[in-house]
């Protein structure tokens, strides 16, 4: 698969999980409080944080999740079945996805806050960590049948 | 050869999808659980106990009278309501209700009421009184108590209605307001607030405001201590405590987060928020840390101000902004004290590039960096 069209799967990866966070915020993520609600800090409604992924641990949990899963088919459907290749490769990804988390970061409601470069760095080490799993996960479970042929 | 490997990718193709569909069933059962465990309040104290996950933001609306509006109303001794032709003078019983007496200019007695969660009671020199359920939906409060006993006294209590709070006659006018209120708090603090007119004054290089204002002064001990201003025409606060903090907020610091201002200012939110700017920049000073992370489950001082007072002044959250599934770990504390060096030093997030704005600055960032580097371990006391 081509750098480019990882770099497009980190990135849509990202965007896709965070509608979803945006969506489901209130309902999945607790971030509205004990009252569902709209915009956090919007009038008369509950005053949460604003929907982002590491503004609630269950939203971490899903991103990471969703980067090892999309991680470990991208690297799959790709071939590259040595390590060094497999790691390159999530890198690709997790690169795709920094670019459009900083984005979404600075566009937020409200700025992005007075720790955005901490937040982008740990951000950046969450996605990197989890897209690597996902893409050694690959490696793993391509690397018996790979073994099996190459002893015949 | 061939064909083996392609059964293979089958199989795999096959796995990831299986794994896929399971992870997403698993995730919606587990989260709708969750959901409904949340919104779904317990009956009279039964049932089960609904948690909120580290990073849940439970602090009040900023429109409304949160735990700390109360516990500052709650420290009030007495609140005096000045009207044209009355002065009403609310203070709170010993079993926790509050009592209003509506007086003429020469410190007559013309009226009292007193009032409880349950109840509302009006006695008048003479004619009709009345004891009604107390169905305002809020706690009684004396700034209410007080004009609720004005209402009643200038209306009568013949055809009443509750309307905005308050138990009216039914009129299409507003309620009748003080032109001055006078908040009298523990500590020797106390606070007035009047209508006025002010010409233009320039509160940042080519900001201005001017008009109609309500005017707070500020007194501790009978010394002056400060002022604070509400021009409603330009919806602007501005204050003024010497030695302790000086600032304004208008629509623009306000507008990103809450959409401008998600309650309009009146005279008793301007009394009690120059007593909370006093108490709490005074405790700031004397203790030099914001957070009391002393494990007794008592609010910090940046939680309590955000409770009711920063969310609306300061477009802050409390806590780690953009990072607030660490909020219940040891780096929280790195963030507060990072807070609270902002809030002191004026800092902004363009602090991080702009480099050469403030070494001040700088140096809240270089420390918030190297708390999260050592795993918030760094701090010593005085560091902030």
């Amino acid at each position: 698969m081509m750098v480019w069209t990882r770099l497009f799967v980190g990135a849509i990866t990202f965007l896709a999980a965070h509608l979803v966070i945006v969506a489901r915020w209130h309902a999945w993520f607790a971030g509205g409080g004990s009252a569902g609600g709209a915009t956090p800090g919007s009038p008369g409604t509950s005053d949460a944080y604003t929907p982002w992924f590491m503004n609630s641990t269950s939203a971490v949990a899903f991103t990471s999740v969703a980067f090892l899963v999309v991680n470990l088919v991208v690297a799959l459907a790709g071939a590259r079945h040595r390590p060094d290749q497999a790691v390159r490769g999530a890198g690709y990804v997790a690169a795709g996805a920094v670019v459009v988390m900083t984005i979404v970061l600075f566009t937020s409601p409200g700025g992005p806050g007075n720790l955005f470069p901490l937040a982008i760095v740990i951000g950046a080490g969450l996605i990197t960590v989890s897209s690597v799993v996902g893409a050694m996960a690959a490696w793993l479970v391509t690397k018996a049948p790979l073994a099996r042929r190459t002893s015949k | 050869m061939a064909h083996r490997g392609k059964t293979w990718g089958q199989r795999v193709t096959t796995g990831a999808a299986c794994l896929l569909l399971l992870l997403a069933a698993w995730s919606t059962m587990s989260w709708r659980g969750a959901a409904a465990r949340a919104s779904a309040p317990p009956q009279s104290g039964s049932g089960a106990v609904r948690t909120a996950p580290p990073g849940t933001r439970v602090a009040g609306d900023p429109g409304k009278k949160g735990d700390t509006y109360y516990w500052f109303e709650g420290q009030t001794q007495q609140v005096t309501a000045r009207f044209a032709d009355a002065t009403v003078v609310a203070a709170r019983g010993l079993a926790g209700e509050v009592h209003a007496t509506v007086r003429d200019l020469h410190g007559n007695d013309l009226a009292k009421a007193s009032a409880t969660t349950k109840t509302v009671q009006y006695a008048p020199g003479g004619g009709q009184s009345l004891l009604a359920l107390n169905d305002s939906g809020e706690r009684p409060t004396l700034d209410w108590s007080a004009r609720q006993a004005y209402e009643l006294w200038k209306g009568g209590t013949a055809n009443l209605e509750w309307k905005g709070g308050l138990i009216r006659s039914r009129r299409v006018e507003p309620p009748y307001e003080p032109h001055a209120l006078e908040t009298t708090w523990v500590n020797g603090l106390k606070a007035v607030v009047t209508r006025k007119s002010i010409g233009r004054i320039e509160l940042a290089k080519g900001r201005f405001a001017h008009g109609a204002v309500l005017k707070g002064e500020l007194t501790k001990d009978g010394v002056a201590a400060g002022i604070a201003l509400w021009f409603e025409r330009d919806r602007v606060f501005a204050w003024d405590i010497p030695g302790l903090t000086k600032g304004w907020i208008g629509p623009e610091h306000l507008q990103p987060v809450h959409g401008g201002w998600p309650f309009t200012p009146d005279m008793q939110w301007l009394n009690l928020q120059m007593i909370a700017f006093h108490h709490f920049q005074t405790l700031i000073n004397a203790n030099g840390f914001v957070a009391r992370r002393d494990g007794c489950g008592r609010e910090s001082w940046t939680d309590a101000l955000t409770n009711f007072f920063v969310p609306t002044l300061h477009a802050n959250e409390a806590g780690c902004d953009g990072l607030h599934w660490l909020d219940g770990t040891v780096y929280r504390m790195c963030c507060d004290i990072h807070d609270y060096c902002y809030a002191k030093f004026g800092c902004t997030s363009k602090t991080w590039w702009m480099l050469w704005t403030s070494w001040k600055c700088d140096l809240c960032n270089a420390f918030v960096v190297d708390c999260f580097l050592v795993g918030g371990d760094s701090w010593n006391p005085g560091d902030a």
